[in-house]
């Protein structure tokens, strides 16, 4: 055999067996990893609207979707493409469509340029708090952080947006 | 040159982070707190220990040509894993230091040089130049097939 198709032959198993280990920990790893997610969801969720049973509906809605709070309140979630992948958040809106909070609570932007979004206390995010879905566009965007940033505008806008629609 | 000998040049005199400064971005953002800085390092430790231990296994079968290819494929591969394992086993360090243990693989490329041969392929490789003129077309052909609705961002 020539040492063409022995090199061949060799990253052909080494990629089979790679992925093979990967799809194999993916499953055996998935329902463990979506219970993490969901509980990690229902803490975002808890502490964003103050309301603390949340987590006893069990399984979290899909992305798109809300839940009415018994104040009135409604909590949206939304997922939208970002720079890095997913962008998964939460929207709280008031009875009367404004919003009262945000929340990302999973993203791969990168470090140090897109991952200002996990922080819900700095000034960006709190632009958020008392807008409608139509002024979200006139937040500021960051510099360097144009996908990400434009991500939020677009994710945010598009999920109040469908709930105000469903109802 | 003895075991021991060997293993203080590895801590002290060819540490990458602390002699040759290498590696800094994701040590530096990480290490935050104590089981933030073990996390990482334990993820390292896997992916280099594995991709290295994995390749030594590989080295007669496979050909000069192919080591560079095989060796990028399972660093990725294993940090993949790690980050499968930790976003499993240990979310809250997940949700911590993820975004950065994907650096792993570039540092790994670096950090990984696992023999003079590899180094000199690695620095080799570097200086090949720009690719042929079908080879960059080919990369066009089938990034308009696969582009899709993604972001237009430095391209």
């Amino acid at each position: 055999m020539s040492a063409r198709t022995r090199g061949f032959l060799v990253l052909m198993t080494t990629t089979l067996v790679v992925i093979s280990a990967l799809a194999a920990v993916f499953e055996a790893t998935r329902n463990r990893v979506e219970s993490n997610r969901a509980r990690a969801l229902w803490r975002h969720a808890q502490s964003l609207t103050g309301v603390d049973d949340l987590h006893q509906r069990g399984t979290p809605p899909a992305a798109g979707s809300a839940i009415r709070l018994d104040d009135g309140r409604g909590l949206l979630f939304g997922s939208v493409e970002g720079y890095g992948g997913p962008i998964d958040f939460l929207v709280l809106l008031t009875p009367s469509h404004a919003i009262a909070g945000m929340r990302v609570i999973r993203h791969q932007e990168t470090p140090g340029i897109g991952d200002f979004i996990d922080q819900p206390d700095s000034d960006w995010m709190r632009q958020f708090i008392g807008i409608d879905a139509e002024s979200v566009h006139q937040i500021d965007a960051k510099t360097g952080a144009t996908i990400t940033t434009d991500a939020l505008w677009r994710g945010v806008h598009g999920l109040v947006k469908k709930v105000e629609g469903l109802q | 040159m003895n075991t021991a000998s060997i293993a203080v040049a590895g801590i002290v005199e060819r540490n990458p982070a602390w002699i040759q400064m290498l590696g800094l971005c994701p040590l530096l953002a990480v290490s935050s707190s104590v089981v933030n800085a073990l996390g990482l390092a334990a993820a390292s430790a896997l992916v280099l220990i594995g991709s290295n231990t994995i390749i030594a296994l590989m080295r007669n079968v496979l050909p000069h040509f192919a080591r560079l290819p095989a060796f990028m494929l399972l660093i990725a591969g294993l940090t993949t894993l790690a980050v499968m394992l930790m976003e499993a086993f240990a979310y809250e360090l997940y949700l911590g230091i993820a975004l950065f243990v994907q650096i792993i693989v570039t540092n790994c490329i670096i950090l990984g040089a696992t023999s003079p041969d590899q180094l000199s392929a690695n620095l080799a490789a570097l200086e090949e130049g720009p690719l042929s003129e079908n080879a960059l077309r080919t990369c066009d052909v089938i990034w308009s097939a696969l582009k899709g609705p993604a972001p237009k961002y430095n391209r």
